[in-house]
């Protein structure tokens, strides 16, 4: 099985970057060779990880962070004054339920979102990993095998709510959710969305395995050599599974961003970035 | 200059979806051979052709139909009675801007937005509204080609969006071109990423006083032209704007 290891992000400067996540997460950030890492000190949330790398232009990102808040207007104003901007506040409903959310861009221009719904505790953390994909139900299922996460049930009244109200069948299967059994964090989302398909990812996703010796991934990453060379192989076999799957849909969609050429100049990226990691591992580790 | 003759849609059943925008619409139709017309009996909105035609599956369209209506709730509930159905209802707010959306789909699941401004007093077609990459560009092609002037975007609007903190590229995300006799429907760009299906469910139909030189000025404005096909009474060029979008020059 996977273990999310850490959110990684591509930038021009790794240090800004890490500095306004470190703040706005309440993480503590520290460099890395290069690279820098924001870690919670709490131990709960979601390493980040900042690599100087290229990243294409994008102008929505296919995956992006929700991050849950006590108070979104008043975080609204203390991430414009961390060096974020604002793009909108969204409020979406159908017959008598209603979402609010807020879009903002960190300092590089990657989007993510701001919520809080009901029950959010007092600090802020990632509540998900939301990707935008063309097909919810499929991806999410491929990501809960990979992670040995239980899909997330949807109540059967909540969707007869959203039919009696007239929503369309496909709309229904635009959602699909996972998370760590007992209630971890952060949920992987998937929302059925069109978006860019970059050849260089603003953001990834790097994992662990603990499938030879049961011991927690990341631990066993920092530690030894060759159990990161395991870790490069496991990402890049994913890379080249995620290639098939988005092969395939880029068979289907033939005119779509997500042509041949892009897949295979991802997968060398993808191994260029899992390199880049391993180097980065050991900096950390020593 | 071009000049917009139907918004026309690939149907698997015509005379089906044709019913729903008519009735939505207030628009009369009529078959034509295996087509259907549906035109606005007070000759002041767009014509709809619908076609017996192949088209790709697709999330979101390219481009879509904003409708105004008198009252958004009420329209609503009457495109479920014709058969349509619902996707969401979107609002959002840049600080003292603010505007709601609704989301529907017709019968053959073609997306397209209700909104209710103030003063509106029947439903009617407002924009046809471009999902792109590049507004600005993509916006200042079709006033070329449409011959309509190319207005720069109130400053007043930007303004307010860089007073609650909105940053490039997002202030620059959508743009507008009309007719100044203010003939409808305006055409409006926003920065979105869609689905580039290989058959659009929906184009623009375009007639022109002299095809063979319209099609030469469009190019040299950035169109690429697909074929040209003879019709039993009509000669058309198919072309596609900057970003890919199909369109007819008749």
């Amino acid at each position: 099985m996977l273990r999310l290891l850490s959110i990684t992000f591509s930038c021009s400067d790794p240090e800004r970057l890490a500095g306004f996540w470190g703040a706005l997460l309440d993480y503590k950030a520290a460099p890395a060779g290069d690279s820098w890492i924001a870690t919670d000190p709490r131990g709960e949330g979601t390493r980040l990880l900042f690599n100087r790398m290229e990243k294409s232009e994008t102008i929505e990102v296919p995956i992006h962070v929700d991050v849950n808040v006590p108070d979104r207007e008043a975080e609204l104003n203390r991430i414009l004054q961390l060096g974020g901007q604002f793009v909108e506040t969204r409020s979406d409903s159908i017959g008598s339920f209603s979402e609010t959310w807020t879009v903002m861009r960190d300092p590089e221009g990657n989007g993510f979102c701001i919520q809080s719904p009901p029950k959010t505790p007092p600090h802020r953390y990632i509540g998900n990993v939301t990707f935008s994909c063309a097909e919810p139900r499929q991806l999410g299922a491929f990501w809960a095998k990979a992670l040995g996460w239980p899909e997330e049930e949807t109540d059967e009244g909540f969707l007869q709510q959203l039919r009696d109200a007239g929503v369309d069948e496909r709309e229904l299967s635009g959602v699909y959710a996972t998370r760590p059994p007992g209630g971890g964090r952060p949920r992987f989302l998937f929302q059925r969305r069109e978006r860019s398909r970059p050849a260089s990812y603003p953001i990834h996703l790097d994992f662990g395995t603990s499938l030879r010796t049961g011991q927690p991934a990341a631990e066993m990453a920092l530690r030894a050599f060759p159990a990161t060379l395991q870790l490069a192989f496991v990402t890049m076999l994913l890379a080249v599974v995620g290639a098939v799957v988005i092969g395939c849909w880029a068979a289907y969609r033939p005119n779509s961003l997500a042509d041949p050429y892009r897949i295979t100049g991802r997968i060398i990226q993808t191994i260029e970035s899992v390199t880049a990691q391993a180097l980065i591992e050991d900096a950390f580790a020593a | 200059m071009l000049q917009l003759q139907h918004v026309t849609f690939s149907c698997d059943d015509p005379g089906r979806v044709s019913e729903f925008w008519a009735a939505l619409l207030g628009y009369e139709r009529a078959a034509a051979g295996s087509s259907w017309l549906a035109t606005d009996p007070r000759g002041e909105d767009v014509t709809l052709l619908f076609n017996k035609l192949a088209k790709s599956a697709t999330i979101e369209v390219p481009i879509h139909l904003d409708l105004n209506v008198p009252d958004r709730e009420a329209a609503l509930d009457r495109v479920l009675q014709l058969g349509g159905s619902l996707v969401v209802t979107k609002s959002f707010e840049i600080g003292e801007l603010g505007d709601s959306t609704t989301i529907m789909r017709d019968p053959e699941g073609n997306g397209f937005c209700l909104e209710d401004p103030p003063n509106t007093d029947r439903p009617h077609i407002w924009n046809v509204t471009f999902a792109c990459a590049d507004p600005r560009e993509l916006g200042r092609f079709w006033a070329l080609a449409l011959g309509w002037p190319d207005e720069e975007i109130d400053e007043s609007i930007f303004q307010i969006f860089r007073a609650a903190g909105v940053g490039e590229p997002d202030i620059s995300g959508f743009h507008v071109v009309k007719a100044p006799d203010g003939t409808r429907p305006r055409f409006y760009f926003h920065r979105r990423e869609k689905s580039r299906p290989e058959s659009y469910p929906m184009h623009l139909d375009f007639a022109t006083d002299d095809r063979e030189t319209e099609v030469e000025r469009l190019v040299q404005a950035g169109a690429s032209v697909v074929e040209t096909k003879q019709g039993t009474n009509l000669t058309f060029t198919i072309l596609r704007d900057p970003e890919g979008n199909p369109f007819c020059v008749g």
